[in-house]
């Protein structure tokens, strides 16, 4: 199947950024863009997580190291969540002996 | 409709200049902002406050007026125009909408201090994502064991989903857009179904394997003979080997849990043996048994 490719260009002017914002993004492996047609492109899933950046970016002034940052933490935060939720079902099967 | 106290909410004292807002704003909003905080919806309802005190407070005008009506602000004109506004749209039907949290709109006490909104910089007003809901949908382990369909009500809307064979306690699943709608534009959060297995009265479950435990009396595990269990897909006749020792296991292939979103497989079904010592003895018993003592000298 076909992925769904969005043009840059058009998310950066709904969203009142730069171009060189989602390039800077890129750069530091924070969205991966496709070149198509000379037009660049994310894919349709990785909209939610630019749309994110965008935001974190127009609403709390944080540069791109600062997103760097954020991002590595959110992942990480998930990760624990994660080992949480097995953790927990673990101590739930003890817990029926 | 309660007063809001803006400058407790920004954590400010009244005479705060505009540099003080901006900060105390900014640092806030970085501490309870919805993308550094997914799923923490008194987060969510925090980073709305801030926003809402925000606008009040950075804005000279609507300051001077909050500040002149403080906790009197049902005096203001624009409280009456409100009311009326709000006594209409009853009379008709119309939905208010103030009042549920969405995630980016103003209380009601802002609405009617400053109206509905207009003369805001809307590109303040980003479009926010929905909340994401949470919803328990608890199941007894037969019922987990099976492909079947579940149908239910959460936030006014009726949502039916299939449940696959083999969830896991505690397995979450994803419903996007069924969260709430989005604000300023912004698209539906999602709902996440969190899957609680209840505990069976006999059988544990380890993933996808199932374990039983069951008695069975001295005689047959020192002679050997035949055992009925109960699986959760029905009984079964079990032989039990001479000699069986107390904790032994017996392995049934293939006869545990399905496993999940894979047709046809499925984990094993362990048997463990707890013999159990006979509470009495009768005379006779006794004999035959210091006999068989005897002759183990």
């Amino acid at each position: 199947m076909k992925e769904t490719l969005i043009p840059i260009r058009i998310i950066c002017a709904q969203h009142n950024v730069a171009i060189e914002f989602a390039e800077n993004l890129y750069e530091c492996g924070l969205i991966d863009i496709i070149e198509e047609q000379e037009e660049k492109h994310i894919q349709e899933d990785a909209l939610e997580r630019l749309e994110k950046m965008i935001r974190l970016h127009r609403d709390l002034e944080i540069n791109i190291a600062g997103l760097e940052t954020i991002n590595h933490m959110l992942l990480e935060m998930e990760k624990l969540q994660e080992e949480l939720r097995v953790t927990r079902r673990r101590l739930y099967f003890y817990e029926q002996e | 409709m309660a007063f809001i106290d803006y400058y407790k909410v920004l954590e400010l004292d009244k005479k705060a200049d505009a540099a003080a807002i901006k900060k105390a704003y900014r640092k806030l909003a970085r501490k309870y902002h919805p993308d550094v905080n997914p799923n923490n919806e008194e987060a969510h309802k925090k980073f709305q406050q801030i926003n809402e005190a925000n606008e009040v407070l950075s804005d000279p005008e609507k300051r001077k007026k909050y500040d002149r009506y403080g906790k009197d602000w049902e005096q203001s004109d624009q409280f009456h125009a409100y009311n009326q506004q709000r006594a209409q749209q009853q009379q008709y039907g119309g939905g208010g909408g103030f009042e549920q949290f969405g995630g980016g709109d103003f209380s009601s006490f802002f609405e009617s201090m400053f109206g509905g909104g207009g003369g805001f910089q809307q590109s303040r007003r980003a479009a926010y994502k929905g909340q994401d809901l949470q919803a328990t949908l608890p199941l007894t382990l037969e019922q987990a064991m099976t492909t079947h369909k579940q149908t239910f009500t959460i936030n006014g809307k009726q949502v039916r989903i299939t449940v696959p064979a083999g969830v896991e306690h505690e397995q979450v699943i994803k419903l996007k857009g069924y969260g709430a709608p989005g604000s300023n534009g912004g698209p539906a959060g999602d709902l996440f179904i969190t899957f609680t297995i209840m505990p069976h009265k006999d059988i544990r479950r380890q993933g996808n394997d199932l374990y039983l435990t069951k008695e069975i009396d001295l005689y047959t595990a020192l002679l050997g003979g035949e055992v009925l269990i109960e699986t959760l897909s029905g009984k079964v006749k079990l032989k039990v080997q001479p000699l069986t020792q107390n904790g032994t296991k017996t392995r049934l292939k293939g006869k545990g849990y399905p496993v999940y979103k894979q047709e046809g497989m499925f984990g094993d079904f362990y048997v463990t043996y707890e013999v159990k010592l006979p509470l009495s003895l009768s005379d006779k018993q006794k004999e035959l048994l210091q006999e068989m003592k005897d002759q183990e000298k």
